[in-house]
């Protein structure tokens, strides 16, 4: 009877707890997501774009990143449409908007030389037309990524026609994210 | 003795607000990094009258390459014979060996990094041979093991820019090593300082 008649008396009043459990499973809690959330913030990769630091503002970047079994090209478009005022590059410009997708590719002498042409195409035209457009390139190199970069030095270096390109060059973490914002043109 | 005693549904109330802000935020974290996109600025290379002087990054230790002691134990080496026919010899300096390649130069073989530098430590050689550097005369040039020295190299950079030093660096691994050589007309043997934006 007495059991019954406490029992009752303690539902009526509410239900009373110690502090110390519960207060415990709180902090645990607020740790756990406290910790997950500095854990988000440093592990989570982080998405990138390189710009060269130029003063000038008519530089644009040709952003070539050394992976270990390729290279991914981000080439800049919305500064190159604006060339098209000047200059007839419409045929590249279609070219680099299906190119577009971060794809890993063989950095074949075919392929680097033809990206270094274009770009010296493109310089040469914006010059003659006295508009202010410079393309230049900016290599990012991944951890594992010196073989592809010598190679693309190297395959540079046998075409001495093409060393008049300014470069720029990065050393990247692996957890920093290509991204293929076309807003993001250099510089 | 009296305890401390707390209602339930109070307790519960705080706990699920709580969680459900740190939620909120950790969600509103998550988002944010997925939309914010890092500018990364990356100085340009150009040519320069500046002499550069070489630095080894691997094993997130760093190594000042002392070129009168490297030539000099090389010349020592060559003239014993033992660097003949592309033979690796010992540079006795700092774990590393050493190679004469045509083309590159002496080629630089690190093997044991543990006598190398940490940036943390302001006695140490590399850091005495850093603030040593004249940046109307030098520049630092880097050679950066792609797997293992990165870090210590952005590092170092930081370092010399609050510095106004300018510095170069190249990617390098057990397949294309680090080399020195001063030969103007050959590429792989012009070493390149990078610019950076005028402040």
């Amino acid at each position: 009877m007495a059991k019954q008649r406490n029992k009752r008396i303690q539902f009526e009043r509410g239900m009373d707890v110690s502090l110390f459990p519960f207060l415990s499973i709180f902090l645990c809690v607020m740790g756990v997501l406290s910790f997950l959330n500095i854990l988000n913030s440093t592990v989570v990769p982080r998405k990138l774009v390189m710009t060269g630091e130029v003063g000038q503002g008519y530089k644009v970047a040709y952003q070539i990143f050394c992976l270990p079994d390729g290279i991914v090209v981000v080439p800049p478009i919305k500064r190159l449409a604006a060339l098209r005022q000047a200059v007839a590059v419409e045929e590249i410009l279609q070219k680099r908007r299906h190119q577009r997708t971060l794809s890993l590719i063989e950095p074949t002498e075919e392929t680097i030389t033809q990206i270094f042409r274009e770009i010296q195409l493109l310089n040469s035209h914006a010059r003659q037309a006295n508009f202010l457009y410079e393309e230049f390139v900016l290599f990012g190199v991944y951890p594992g990524g010196a073989d592809v970069y010598h190679k693309i030095r190297k395959i540079i270096f046998e075409h001495e026609e093409l060393l008049g390109i300014r470069i720029g060059l990065e050393a990247l973490d692996a957890n920093w994210q290509l991204t293929d914002v076309l807003q993001q043109d250099a510089p | 003795m009296k305890q401390d005693l707390i209602n339930v549904n109070f307790l519960t109330d705080i706990i699920s607000n709580s969680v459900g802000i740190l939620v909120l935020f950790a969600v509103l974290n998550i988002v944010h990094e997925e939309k914010k996109v890092y500018k990364l600025e990356v100085p340009i290379e150009h040519e320069s009258s500046l002499a550069p002087s070489f630095f080894i990054c691997k094993d997130d230790a760093i190594v000042f390459i002392d070129p009168e002691t490297i030539f000099t134990n090389a010349i020592v080496q060559a003239d014993r014979g033992s660097g003949e026919d592309g033979k690796v010899f010992s540079l006795d300096y700092m774990g590393i060996d050493g190679q004469f390649v045509e083309n590159r130069g002496l080629v630089l073989y690190p093997n044991d990094t543990s006598l190398w530098n940490e940036m943390g430590d302001a006695e140490s050689e590399v850091r005495q041979a850093l603030d040593k550097l004249d940046a109307k005369k030098q520049f630092a040039f880097f050679f950066v093991y792609d797997s293992s020295g990165f870090g210590i190299f952005r590092q170092t950079r930081q370092y010399l820019k609050e510095r106004n030093i300018k510095s170069g660096w190249l990617p390098v691994n057990e397949y294309n090593l680090p080399h020195i050589c001063f030969w103007s007309n050959v590429p792989a043997c012009r070493y390149f300082p990078s610019a950076r934006r005028p402040k």
